[in-house]
């Protein structure tokens, strides 16, 4: 398509026509000159500026390239854009020292491209793997499309871990923050690799790599948290995620990361997956919620249909109740529950055990959504429910008395004190008569209520309330706020202006009765 | 009708507290004079008391339904008299029977049937003629009529067709307040309300067109709501307290105004001590010391009521010197009375429950730990049963402790200790709604909301289009 024949340019390949001559340069010059694929040969002189939007007009030669070497005859066209070849990209960016975005751009015109891809995932002429040029700190953004663009092709030149894991442990982040959807892809890409080759644990320190640092603060949500934690679960090993996990999303910024609904729907399931499977219920419960609680239009996906179940049995394990979704919640989604029989089989918990006296077809479901290990635990969890009511009425019982409520065997009851006591769910003591006695709360609150302890809840509520006041003066600056908020005071005004007048006028009214 | 009245009576008045069986006993322990209890009442409440005692007590089932038969004979109620006269038959032994004095009941049948005649030939008339006042007088005598008779669902209706006709409030006024009669004789409580707010309003368009006719009129007016307003709030409190609003019945009992002014209503409707009684058993159940000592004790009003029956002071004095055991001894005492009062039965064992729990959680509070047996002896209980009381107390949060079942006593909790805690807890609960509020205007300021099934994922940012969404996974 583009077949403009350029007079014939100076032997030199450099097409690509950087603003800057070529002699600057960089530390590891490219080859240009040692490739024949000069032939795209454009705009000889560098002093045609070659503004990153201008080369979109630029079309690769009609043959795909496979290989740099074969690449075109064609000359580049006349509007002094060249055809691309990846020694050419690979010498701008080593060879020129571009403003990143710059950079960005030009490269992203590559990408745009029918063969850019390809380009990209290919090796340089003479077989050299362009990534072993290329510096990951400095040539971030180079090296990020190269490699997202490796991995997402099936036959491109293969990789070797220490390419990935060099790139994902020291990239510029400030760099590569400016294209994210190339982040995405990279992750996508690695993921499904490591799966296609059986080994899906390859892909979780790199992802871990790229999750930790590229996002501004822990707390933004990026495209590469569900991929993740997504990645981790495949590969059996949840803990990994943890660290992740353990900081609470609150922060959404579009432009470092392409993000879609489902990526935050995704990432809180899957990462309550991560938690259940390390059997931390408090967090997995927020996890599930902030899945169900995420807001939709009108029909819920079904993922969180499938969250919504989960988090009934998992605050049953987690309380020993359940408890009501938050105001936002979305009718839909509730209905939605009320049609499965998770409704009603939780209803009479901790009274009744979960699915027991439930038809088959009930049963049947629970298993098919893979929730058994799930109600099992939560089963499991009965006689701790009533162990635990029993502290809010006694303070001190026997053995046998409390197997008695308890409905259980002393030996049983026994053992679970020792396991509530050590997890701290309760604090009780039993001697040797086998009477357990259940502290005061004062224990419990003298270690909460010290100095240091009252100190740090005030602090972390000051920071929630600095973040709050700061929304609130953003979203007092937005646009459509304001324009309600005027017109509502318009309309206030009108009003009080008409009781005004009535007031007066029946005033009147009065004096000339009498 | 009556018979329906007999059947709700039987359903209702099955007492179930815990200390009695379904029958109620009289003896030494349960005193109870059916003479001068009855000697109080007359008309067709004392034949309802009478039948009510009769079905609840079968020790003086016999009494009871004597002085009723005689008391009919004087009444023209016929159908009440052969179904009394039956029932003794059935309970009495053979020397006992009083035969069924069939000459009365005829002649009385026949002097109904000409009145009913007379009465109903009058409304035709009247309603011919289309004039208001005369109809009006007609429903009401034909109301009148039925009530003597007995078959008060039809008095009933009369009197709400003779709403229709009347035209000045006075007339509503009259109406609302035999109504009100009725309904509480039917212990119909939940349209009690109805009518004492329409009396009331009624009452309260009086004032205005006295303000308009001539000022002098107007200091009548109010002693007519004076004297009007005892019986309304006499009724609003039997309506309170037959739905089982405890409190405000208390308040409303309180209220009242003097004996006198409830004028005709004493004796045929309700006496004074049956005021004392609901009035102190309602407070007790619902009110604080300071609140009994203010309303109550002090009330000058009120002291009237309770020169009318002296168990009700003792009762009174009883529980603000704390000595729960007489309180619930006496409670225990007069049982049989609470009983077989019509009113009162169906919920003599739900204010003594709450009596109970009052006294328990007012016995506990001074103490930081007290020992069950000592507990126990103050209320008259014995261990198992005090356990089984606080237990429900404590898990319902009205007694703050907990009990040491080792030694057998109740300890108290430390409020500040909890008070730390629940504080703590609170705010990290905030804190994590709050993060996920963040969290969820974050989304939808990002216009990250999951849009409509066609894109069976959620929808890019950059564009709208549905095959794009596809892309992405």
């Amino acid at each position: 398509m583009e077949a403009n024949t350029q007079p014939p340019a100076a032997g030199s390949s450099l097409d690509v026509s950087p603003p800057t001559p070529p002699e600057s340069s960089a530390p590891q010059s490219p080859v240009p000159s040692t490739s024949t694929t000069a032939p795209a040969a454009a705009a000889a002189a560098p002093t045609t500026p070659l503004s990153p939007q201008a080369t979109q007009t630029q079309q690769t030669p009609a043959t795909p390239i496979t290989t740099p070497t074969t690449v075109p005859s064609n000359p580049p066209n006349g509007s002094s854009k060249d055809t691309i070849s990846l020694n050419n990209i690979i010498t701008y960016l080593t060879t020129e020292n571009a403003e990143p975005t710059n950079i960005v751009g030009y490269l992203r015109s590559v990408a745009s491209k029918d063969v850019g891809e390809t380009i990209l995932a290919s090796l340089l002429a003479g077989g050299q793997d362009p990534l072993d040029i290329l510096n990951p700190v400095q040539n971030t953004l180079g090296y990020l499309f190269i490699l997202s663009a490796r991995v997402s092709f099936n036959d491109a030149p293969p990789l070797q871990t220490a390419q990935i894991e060099q790139f994902c442990i020291n990239f510029d982040e400030v760099q590569a923050r400016l294209a994210p959807e190339r982040i995405t892809m990279l992750a996508k890409g690695l993921s499904r690799l490591a799966e296609a080759s059986n080994a899906p644990q390859l892909a979780v320190l790199p992802l871990r790599y790229l999750t930790t640092r590229y996002p501004p603060t822990p707390s933004h949500l990026t495209t590469l948290h569900p991929i993740f934690v997504r990645a981790c679960n495949i590969a059996g090993r949840p803990i990994q995620a943890l660290p992740i996990l353990n900081n609470p999303i609150i922060a959404i910024d579009t432009s470092i990361s392409d993000l879609t609904a489902f990526d935050n729907v995704q990432y809180h399931y899957e990462g309550a997956l991560s938690l259940l499977d390390l059997e931390k219920w408090e967090l997995a419960e927020e996890f599930l919620e902030i899945c169900v609680t995420s807001p939709i239009h009108s029909t819920p996906l079904p993922v969180q249909v499938e969250a919504l179940k989960k988090l009934t049995l998992v605050q049953l394990i987690a309380y020993g109740k359940t408890r009501s979704l938050p105001k936002y919640t979305h009718p839909n989604l509730g209905r939605a529950f009320k049609n499965s029989p998770y409704s009603g089989i939780t209803k009479s918990y901790p009274q009744v055990p979960i699915l027991e006296g439930a038809s088959d077809k009930d049963v049947k479901a629970v298993q098919a959504d893979g929730n058994l290990d799930l109600v099992r635990e939560a089963n499991v969890r009965i006689t701790r429910w009533k162990l635990k009511e029993l502290t809010g009425t006694y303070a001190c019982l026997t053995l046998g008395e409390v197997a008695e409520m308890v409905k259980a065997e002393q030996e049983v009851v026994r053992e679970l004190v020792h396991r509530m006591v050590e997890e701290g769910a309760l604090d009780a003591a039993i001697d040797e008569q086998g009477t357990i006695t259940f502290a005061d709360e004062l224990a419990k609150s003298a270690a909460l209520s010290s100095k240091e302890a009252v100190q740090k809840v005030l602090k972390d509520a000051e920071v929630q309330g600095q973040l709050l006041e700061q929304l609130d003066k953003e979203l007092s600056r937005n646009k459509d706020f304001l324009m309600k908020a005027l017109k509502g005071r318009d309309e206030g005004l009108g009003v009080e202006d008409m009781e005004l007048y009535n007031a007066g006028s029946k005033g009147q009214w009065d004096d000339n009765a009498f | 009708m009556n018979v329906d009245l007999i059947s709700d009576n039987n359903e209702g008045k099955q007492p179930e507290t815990h200390k009695k069986s379904t029958v109620v006993v009289v003896d030494e322990d349960h005193p109870f004079d059916l003479e001068s209890y009855i000697s109080s009442y007359s008309g067709s409440t004392a034949i309802a008391r009478l039948q009510h005692i009769a079905t609840t007590c079968p020790a003086i089932a016999k009494p009871a339904l004597r002085i009723g038969i005689q008391q009919l004979l004087e009444s023209r109620d016929t159908h009440q008299y052969t179904h009394l006269t039956t029932l003794y038959n059935s309970l009495a032994t053979s020397s006992e029977i009083i035969p069924i004095n069939s000459k009365w009941v005829q002649e009385t049948a026949q002097r109904n049937a000409k009145e009913k005649n007379k009465l109903e030939t009058e409304l035709k008339t009247y309603s011919s003629n289309m004039i208001k006042e005369s109809i009006r007088m007609a429903h009401r005598d034909l109301g009148d009529y039925y009530r003597l008779v007995g078959e008060n669902a039809t008095a009933l209706k009369h009197y709400t067709k003779c709403r229709e006709y009347c035209t000045t409030s006075q007339h509503i006024l009259e109406m609302c307040i035999i109504v009100l009669e009725l309904l509480i004789e039917q212990k119909n409580y939940s349209h009690i309300s109805t009518y004492v707010f329409k009396a009331d309003s009624a009452l309260d368009t009086q004032p205005s067109s006295a303000t308009s006719t001539a000022p002098g009129t107007a200091p009548k007016k109010s002693a007519e709501r004076d004297r009007v307003q005892t019986k309304l709030d006499l009724a609003t409190a039997l309506s309170s307290l037959g739905t089982g609003q405890y409190e405000k019945a208390a308040s409303s009992f309180l209220r009242l105004g003097s004996l006198k002014s409830l004028e005709d209503w004493n004796g045929k409707l309700i006496s004074g001590s049956d005021i004392a009684i609901y009035a102190t058993l309602c407070s007790l159940a619902t009110l604080s010391r300071s609140a009994i000592k203010a309303q109550v004790l002090e009330n000058d009003n009120f002291g009237v009521y309770i020169e009318q029956e002296p168990y009700v002071r003792e009762l009174l004095d009883a529980y603000m010197a704390s000595k729960f055991h007489t309180v619930l001894a006496i409670l225990q005492r007069y049982s049989t009375r609470h009983a077989l009062d019509i009113h009162l039965a169906p919920h003599i064992s739900a204010l003594t429950v709450l009596i109970r729990n009052r006294a328990l959680v007012l016995y506990f509070q001074p103490f930081q730990s007290i020992r069950l047996e000592k507990m126990g002896q103050a209320f008259g209980l014995s261990i198992p049963e005090l356990e089984g009381y606080l237990v429900p107390l404590i898990q319902s949060g009205d007694i703050k402790g907990r009990i040491d079942s080792k030694n057998k006593a109740t300890k108290s909790q430390d409020q500040r200790a909890q008070l730390y805690q629940k504080a703590v807890q609170t705010g990290n609960e905030i804190q994590s709604t709050n993060r996920k509020l963040l969290l969820r205007m974050a989304l939808i300021h990002a216009d990250l909301v999951v849009k409509a099934p066609k894109e069976k994922k959620g929808n890019n940012l950059a564009s709208e289009h549905p095959s794009v969404a596809a892309l992405y996974d």
